[in-house]
This record gives C-alpha cells, structure tokens and sequence, in this order.
C-alpha cells in the first residue's frame, strides 16, 4: 500500500513538475502572446469587465407596491413546498427570487406568521444555489426571529441581507446569477401586483405596473450579457422580451416619457387584462415545474 | 515522504492562487462602510461596483438606474479606488440621444460624493457617465484598473418629520 501511494505521488510530482517546466523561450512567447492580447484589447475597446446592470432589489419593488395600496391575500404567495420540484440550478435560482418577493411582500403586509417559512425556504435554496455564506449567520436568523411582529425591525433585517447578497455576488463575480434573481422577483412582484389589487386602487396599481414595465429592457439586457445561457434561461428571456415588446406597442405608451403621467396612466381594461395574463402565465411556467 | 507531500501541496497551492481574484484591485471593505454611513436616513436598496479599466483612448461608460415615482433617491459615489481621476456625469437621457440635460457633475478627486434626483422632475431613469479619459502606463504596456461605489437608497417614509436629510 505504501509503495502504490509513494507511486501515485511521485506520478503526480512528476506531472507538476512537467507542468511547470517550461524551456525560457516559451515562457517568453506565451508572455508576450498574454501582453499582446491585453494590448489589443485595450486598443480595440473591448471591455474586460461585464457590463454593470442596475437592478432594483424584491424590496423595494415590493414597498412600492405596496405604498400603492396593494393588499395582502392569503394563499397568493408560491408555497414553500414547491421548492422540491425545482432540479435545474437555473430553477432554483429564479425561485429564489421568487421566495425573496414573496418575503417582502408578507413582511411588508405585517404578515409575520407566514415569514419565518419563506425565510427558511430562502436559505434552503441559497444553500443549493451557492449563496449559503450569506445566510449562515446565527446572529442574523435570530435577528430575524425576533424582529417578527416588529415591521420596521424586520424590514431592516431585510436590508441588511440584502446588503450581504450584494456584497457576495460582487466579491464573487456572480453577477449571472443576481439578474436571474431578480428575473424571477420581478415577475412575482409583478404578478402579486396583478392579482392583489382591487378595484379601489386598480388605477394606482396599473400605474405601477407600466412603471415596472419600464425596467423590463434593462432585465433583458441582463440576461443576453449572462455568459451561461441555459435552455431555460434562453426561454426565460424570449418571453421577457415577448412581454416587453407587447407593452411597447401599446397605444397609451406613445407618451410614457414623462413620468408624472404614470399616476394618471390610463391602460384599457382589454389591455391590462392582456397583460394581467401574460404576467400570469410567465410566474405559472417559472414557479410550476 | 512528508517532503513530497509538502512540495506538492506548495505546487498546488501556487498553482491555484495564480488566478487574479476578481476584487483584487478593488478592496472595497471600509469604502461599504463610509458609503453606507453616507446613505443614512435613506434606506439602502442596491450597491454596484462600476469597474473602471484605463484604456489609451477616452471613452464613455454608462449605466441606467430607474427610479420611481412618489420616491426620493440618495446615490452615494465613492472614488476612493481608482488610480486615476475620472468625470462622472449624470443625465437625463442615455448617451444616444443628443438633446439631453445634465443633471450633475463630478470629479473622483472629491472622493465620495451623494447626488439627489429632483422627485419632481418626472424622471424614471437617470444615466450615469463615467468618462473615463486615455492613459498608456510608463512601460508602455501595463493596463490600470480602479472601480467606484455607488450605493443607492430610497426615502424613509417619515423623512419630512425630521431635519437630517444631509448626513455627516
């Protein structure tokens, strides 16, 4: 046994070693191929780093939601059972998103009873996704626990996940991964958005959601830049974009421009309806496998 | 035996930590830290870290960021991490449209600096410019690179009951 292992290291010794001999004169080649590149680059204008996507976080889309008049319904959330299903990474990642937008809206509704699952299922998934160290924090969960009940403590419990999210995904280049993210809590805002109002505040509401459409190029844009275009990612951005290329088209979005004319925004019921549906079919293809 | 053992774990060890570390030249702890400080009473929403590569020609980086309606916005720049200076500017309307207005002005020698959108303004999307200007290293080939901070929050709901809207 001592000499099979003495024989596998001396293998492998012997392979490192080789690796690492190279004779002077390629070492100088490959340097000077490695500078020739930079050198190209930067004289081409070829970016070396991704380009950066400003991406709201589920919060705050969920506060401005609800600042609208959203109201809580029970049941509307994905249930947290339904993690089980998700295989693919690409799955689990935009249900993350999902989850974080299911959070932010019970937490923002006072719904504190119903927090501590989703929390839960949030970490169990950040855990799969690779997002473990951001929730490993006992200090943080037990912040989090005893915030329940308490709006203003919890919600800054919340930001300071966030905040650790953010750092995370930066200090580890997962960029990919946060547009994914907010993929798929955008399209849950957008569907407790579509579902949760009521006729009351439908106009404030609607507002809301044209609004949110305004950020849907920037989304798209995010995910064409991801490196790793999975089979779902790829159908994840064509109906996005479908999404997108429907609210351009409409009649009332010639004079969107202006901003101050989202709170009189006035979408045709047909309209809102359309795009109520297709809202719907999009988190029905995301959160049901 | 066990020098073997060390020798090859020296090798690996070297071997693998020769990839550069995506934040090796923008070690951003204590800049989170001040930029957070600067953001308060605002509460925090995002934080991107806008790469900044020195190229030999000048050049132009943008990036959108959409703001809402009914909401205030503080965005914190910290500067602290660029070799070189750059402008930062920031506009109403991407760099593809020509008649646009700008909306503020800066330089990265000021170090860290917070920028306001008019609420009233009707805006739902600012651009910021990074102009980042040529530079060719003394040895003629080594590239630089820096980064800047932007850390944005959006309004506390009971602002207008108190008078810190500037923070120290």
């Amino acid at each position: 046994m001592d000499k099979k292992i003495i024989t596998a290291l001396f293998i492998s010794a012997m392979i490192f070693s080789s690796c690492g001999e190279e004779t002077k004169q390629q070492v100088s080649q490959e340097e000077q191929a490695q500078d020739d590149l930079l050198n190209e680059m930067a004289e081409e204008g070829e970016d070396q780093e991704p380009e950066s996507f400003y991406l709201p976080s589920a919060l705050q889309i969920g506060s401005i939601f609800q600042k609208s008049g959203l109201s809580y319904i029970k049941g509307l959330t994905n249930p947290p059972e339904n993690q089980e299903q998700y295989i693919t990474k690409s799955q689990k990642i935009l249900n993350f998103g999902v989850y974080s937008a299911d959070l932010a809206y019970i937490v923002l509704n006072g719904q504190s009873q119903d927090a501590t699952a989703y929390l839960k299922t949030i970490k169990s998934l950040s855990d799969k996704i690779g997002f473990g160290a951001v929730f490993e924090s006992e200090e943080l969960m037990n912040r989090f626990q005893n915030s329940l009940g308490n709006e203003d403590s919890i919600l800054n419990v919340m930001i300071d996940i966030q905040m650790k999210t953010d750092m995370f995904v930066d200090e580890n280049n997962l960029q990919d991964v946060t547009h994914i993210i907010f993929a798929g809590a955008w399209i849950e805002g957008m569907y407790l958005g579509v579902k949760a109002s009521n006729p009351d505040n439908q106009h404030v509401i609607s507002g809301r959601l044209v609004e949110q459409m305004t950020i849907l190029g920037n989304l798209v844009k995010a995910l064409r830049s991801n490196s790793n275009q999975t089979e779902d990612i790829k159908q994840l951005t064509k109906d996005l974009n479908k999404l997108d290329k429907f609210f351009s088209r409409l009649e009332e979005n010639k004079n969107s421009q202006n901003i101050k004319s989202f709170r009189d925004y006035k979408v045709s019921k047909e309209h809102l309806d359309e795009l109520s549906g297709m809202v719907i079919s999009l988190r029905d293809r995301v959160t049901k496998v | 035996m066990r020098i073997l053992l060390s020798i090859l774990f020296l090798g690996a060890s070297f071997y693998l930590g020769a990839q550069e570390a995506p934040s090796s030249y923008c070690p951003k702890g204590d800049v989170v830290i001040k930029c957070r400080k600067a953001l308060v009473p605002f509460k925090y929403t995002n934080m991107i870290t806008n790469r900044i590569v020195f190229k030999r020609f000048n050049y132009v980086k943008e990036i959108s960021i959409p703001i809402y309606y009914d909401a205030r916005y503080r965005f914190v720049f910290n500067t602290e991490l660029l070799p070189k200076d750059i402008k930062i500017r920031i506009y109403d309307k991407p760099q593809s449209e020509k008649k646009r207005e700008q909306l503020a002005e800066f330089e990265s020698s000021q170090k860290q600096f917070n920028f306001e959108p008019d609420a009233e303004s009707g805006l739902y999307e600012v651009y910021v410019n990074f102009l980042i200007p040529a530079y060719i290293a003394e040895d003629g080939s080594s590239i630089i690179k820096g980064c800047v901070i932007l850390m944005t929050g959006y309004e506390d709901e009971v602002a207008d009951g108190f008078d810190n809207t500037e923070s120290e």
